[in-house]
């Protein structure tokens, strides 16, 4: 970069699911503004983000977030340095939109252009201050090489992290991804969508129950897959449906509001039996790869019990990003930006969605 | 100095851009490739400012086709239009896509504009032409092709996206009040919109970029499963 005498401003500008985030973030680091614009209240009714709903709040929000973020920043136009958005993996029809935003924005004030990959943001969340407005003591930057597990409604994803920009994936989920997981358990259970929290909330017993939900009151299944760190969470799944029937005979799940203390009991289990298969195959691929430190990243890293069982179990420092960078923003986003642009990566105005894109490809 | 609009359509299977300086069509490009909006259309802006002689810098205000069309295709010119005026605070003007359609065909003293709508249907509008004046005689909405073409009572000029099988039916049913243009011609001219939204600027309106939305005139399919008020 020229600029390399000064700080450097980055926009940051994320749509890829059902969360309208802005950001502007100084140095790779240093959090000036983070705003985020959930949808969860419109997609709840359907217990799952509807594409279609997504994309036309999207189509509103954009605007008046970018203005918000700015005003909340004093920044003018003169002062940004580069406009950074995520142009996938996610939904087609919401990724677009923060992307032609970000191009025009480009194209209107002369700014370089950095497609982000959402999965690598997550991991750059690790690298910002958990302050915002710029002050604060900033974390040691965590050492290569480090092992990131990427873990929320979409993904479930072992990574190698070499250096900035260069990654090999160790394991990834062979169906659904853990987050998908809570949501469907978390439906059986009868409980509300967005499901991590909801069982997270009923596992500690704080939906009516006596007590916190005994993690070892039933036995789920751990998938052991041969060779390499995959995961699968589908049998795991089925084994929870099984169990809820068998204790709700003939009642359905809606009983269960009617027996709290059995509702925090299997909603224990089944998170143990998740976070155990997290956490098991994350500290053993740390040890096979040599990694210096593990990264936690992505919206299940929210969660309480894999916080406190990883960091239990791991022989090397384990980092944890703020809650607040752990669901989809745009910190991380602008953060992961400046990386990019450090070593010379921008886009051009063809930039493209790619619902699909794989992190390899997005390696600068 | 220049002070130029751009114009952005991208609500039908054809899409592009124009430049003009006041009303005089500076220059204009359309495509028509599947997918390719998002992709086409600001490398197409920036190529057509330097053939007007001017850049970003020099826009003076910018006009979109707010729908209905193809909801992926809307979004994307809408959101580009209104990101563009909101960072260099100059006039967005939102244009209905249907009239601009419409406009291209002012020769003619009935049009019937026309986009696909999938599942077989159309969003279509009527217009008259009248000593230069046009006037909206049924406004946009969304139907099976027979429905709209049986409300046509005199000669009409179809303008607009008609498949093989909607031409077909309009051969062998609608012969007598429907004419077609050539359906080779790409349907979508952004110059058209950018006429229209000069007028409008002329006329000191515009729209605020925070809420300009596109006009779907349709429902989120699970929106219409779920029967949720909207």
């Amino acid at each position: 970069m020229s600029r390399v005498h000064r700080e450097t401003l980055i926009l940051g500008i994320e749509t890829s699911c059902d969360e309208t985030s802005v950001s502007l973030v100084r140095d790779g680091r240093r959090v000036i503004v983070n705003l985020v614009s959930s949808q969860i209240e419109i997609h709840r009714p359907y217990g799952g983000v509807v594409p279609e709903i997504a994309a036309r709040q999207h189509m509103t929000a954009i605007l008046p977030i970018l203005a918000e973020a700015l005003a909340a920043a004093d920044a003018s136009w003169e002062k940004i340095d580069a406009c950074a958005v995520t142009a996938g993996p996610g939904l087609a029809g919401s990724l677009l939109v923060g992307v032609n935003a970000a191009k025009a924005i480009s194209f209107a004030r002369g700014l370089p252009l950095v497609g982000v990959n959402h999965l690598e943001a997550h991991i750059y969340a690790n690298w910002l201050a958990a302050e915002t407005g710029g002050a604060g003591r900033l974390p040691r930057e965590p050492s290569f090489p480090a092992l990131c597990l990427i873990v929320s409604g979409g993904h479930t994803e072992l990574i190698l992290m070499r250096g900035h920009g260069a990654y090999d994936l160790v394991g990834q989920t062979r169906d659904d991804a853990a987050g998908e997981a809570f949501d469907k358990v978390a439906r059986i259970l009868g409980l509300t969508y967005p499901g991590g929290p909801a069982i997270e909330k009923a596992a500690a017993g704080e939906l009516g129950a006596s007590r916190p939900g005994n993690p070892a009151a039933f036995a789920l299944p751990r998938a052991v897959l041969r060779g390499g760190y995959d995961f699968s969470f589908s049998g795991l799944k089925t084994a929870a449906q099984r169990l809820i029937e068998e204790q709700t005979p003939g009642q359905g799940a809606d009983s269960l509001a009617a027996n709290p203390d059995l509702l925090a009991d299997l909603a224990a289990s089944f998170q143990e039996a998740v976070v155990d298969v997290l956490v098991a195959r994350t500290v053993a691929a740390a040890q096979q790869y040599g990694a210096a430190d593990i990264l936690l990243a992505g919206g299940v890293a929210a969660n309480a019990r894999l916080r406190h069982l990883i960091q239990d179990r791991s022989p090397v420092p384990v980092r944890i990003p703020p809650l607040s960078y752990c669901t989809d923003n745009a910190a991380i986003v602008a953060g992961c930006a400046y990386f990019a642009l450090k070593a010379g990566k921008t886009d051009g105005l063809d930039l493209d969605v790619n619902p699909n894109l794989r992190l390899a490809e997005a390696a600068f | 100095m220049v002070a130029l609009l751009l114009a952005i359509d991208t609500s039908g299977h054809s899409a592009g851009i124009a430049v003009l300086d006041g009303t005089q069509v500076l220059a204009e490009q359309t495509w028509t490739v599947r997918g390719s909006h998002g992709r086409l259309l600001l490398p197409a802006a920036e190529q057509l400012l330097r053939v007007a002689g001017g850049s970003a810098n020099d826009l003076q205000a910018v006009g979109v086709a707010l729908g209905p069309g193809a909801f992926t295709g809307l979004r994307v010119g809408i959101v580009t239009a209104k990101t563009v005026a909101w960072a260099l605070d100059i006039p967005c003007l939102g244009i209905p896509s249907l009239e601009a359609l419409a406009a291209t065909a002012s020769g003619a003293s009935r049009v019937l504009a026309v986009l696909d709508a999938g599942r077989e249907e159309w969003f279509w509008a009527l217009y008259a032409n009248d000593r230069g004046r046009r006037r909206c005689l049924s406004p946009p909405e969304i139907g099976r092709p027979e429905e709209a073409l049986k409300r046509l009572t005199r000669s009409t000029l179809l303008v607009g996206e008609c498949s093989d099988s909607q031409q077909a039916l309009i051969a062998t049913s609608f012969a007598r009040t429907v004419e077609l243009g050539d359906r080779r011609l790409p349907a979508t001219r952004p110059a058209a919109v950018g006429l229209l939204a000069a007028e409008r600027l002329a006329a000191g309106e515009r729209d605020d970029p925070a809420t300009l939305a596109p006009f779907y005139l349709r429902r989120p399919a699970a929106e219409e499963r779920k029967g949720v008020a909207g």
